[in-house]
């Protein structure tokens, strides 16, 4: 009997996936520390690691000062907006899986929808912002940031806990 | 990996790494042709990034036309792979494609840093503190060394094919059949 109905899309997590699940933790939380550029280590502008940090995200994020958080004094390898989406990723991936064990339902579809409509309010936040019509601050860019990041989190936790399930239930 | 989706790899990160490479080439060119002003940062980097970020969607797409063609379940693991391949493919093609332009064109890049600097100074409502702040990170980053160029494609590889990696892995959820549809 069929115990459980996973929805369109859903995928087997269990093998190789989950390790791909687990390494992708990892390398999210890797560019997540690198995305924080040489402020965090207290490194002053002139170290390596600062050059390298901003070389890695050159084709990624404008970079421009103005728009990036400052740590130590040293502004991020990256804008506020990218930081949101580098640091909502991770603890995404961690927190999500938790709080669908204690009962939080996933649904594939609405985890699709909401990564669009993260999009889609982004580049009208980019494009309003690059047409004068409005100002947006560190905050906003964040706040929409952290929604981007948390649905892709949610999109890949939510396939983590259906395949699990598809394999316990085989 | 299966080997049927090498050919898709190869297509699509072969394209995303021309179109990158041409249109960054026409804006480096569109930026030493401009009078010095912020129009020489806004457009280009505009247009720039937002081909920065196709390219790290590439392995969704790659995946997603894997899928449409064959209707073959992607798992999450495999998706990675592909990702992966795809986003390390397009680094090192459009920094090899950048290094021999520098052969084509030697002064380009000191040209570039020229035109954003003078851009940088024409800027009279920005305090000194973030001009040199500004001017740090570029010297930084100087493109004009091959030294440079080449580190720069180790780590882009690195970074695009993580990014693509996670785009991958994306695809295979949103886009593969799974077993019962097939």
């Amino acid at each position: 009997m069929n115990l459980i109905h996973p929805m369109p899309g859903s995928l087997r997590f269990g093998g190789s996936s989950f390790w791909w699940y687990v390494l992708l933790i990892v390398t999210s939380i890797l560019i997540d520390v690198l995305s924080m550029g040489a402020g965090l280590f207290s490194l002053s502008t002139d170290h390596l690691y600062h050059e390298l940090s901003h070389m890695a995200f050159g084709q990624l994020c404008h970079q421009q000062v103005n728009r990036s958080l400052e740590l130590n004094g040293i502004p991020m390898a990256v804008c506020s907006r990218c930081f949101g989406i580098y640091s909502s990723l991770p603890t995404g991936l961690i927190v999500f899986p938790v709080l669908i064990a204690i009962g939080l339902r996933y649904r594939h579809r609405l985890a699709i929808r909401l990564i669009l409509i993260s999009v889609i309010i982004i580049g009208v936040d980019f494009l309003g912002n690059l047409f004068g019509l409005w100002i947006n601050t560190h905050l906003s860019r964040i706040i929409l940031g952290l929604s981007l990041g948390l649905s892709l989190a949610w999109l890949l936790a939510g396939q983590i806990h259906l395949s699990r399930n598809l394999s316990t239930h085989e | 990996m299966n080997n049927d989706t090498l050919p898709y790899i190869l297509r699509f990160s072969v394209i995303f790494a021309l179109v990158i490479s041409v249109i960054s080439t026409g804006l480096s060119y569109y930026m030493i042709s401009m009078e010095p002003s912020m129009t020489v940062f806004i457009i280009p980097s505009a247009i720039f990034l937002s081909l920065c970020i196709l390219g790290g969607l590439a392995g969704l797409f790659v995946v997603r036309s894997y899928v449409k063609d064959t209707e073959a379940m992607v798992k999450v693991g495999q998706g990675a792979v592909i990702g992966l391949i795809t986003g390390v493919i397009i680094a090192l093609t459009s920094g090899l494609i950048g290094i021999l332009w520098t052969f084509i064109d030697p002064t380009l890049g000191e040209r570039v840093v020229e035109a954003t600097m003078n851009a940088i100074d024409s800027m009279g409502d920005m305090d000194s503190s973030q001009r040199d702040a500004m001017v740090d990170q570029m010297m930084a980053n100087d493109p004009t060394k091959l030294s440079t160029q080449l580190m720069s494609m180790g780590i882009n590889s690195a970074v695009l094919g993580i990014v693509n990696m996670i785009t991958g892995m994306i695809g295979a959820s949103i886009f593969s059949k799974k077993e019962e549809e097939l």
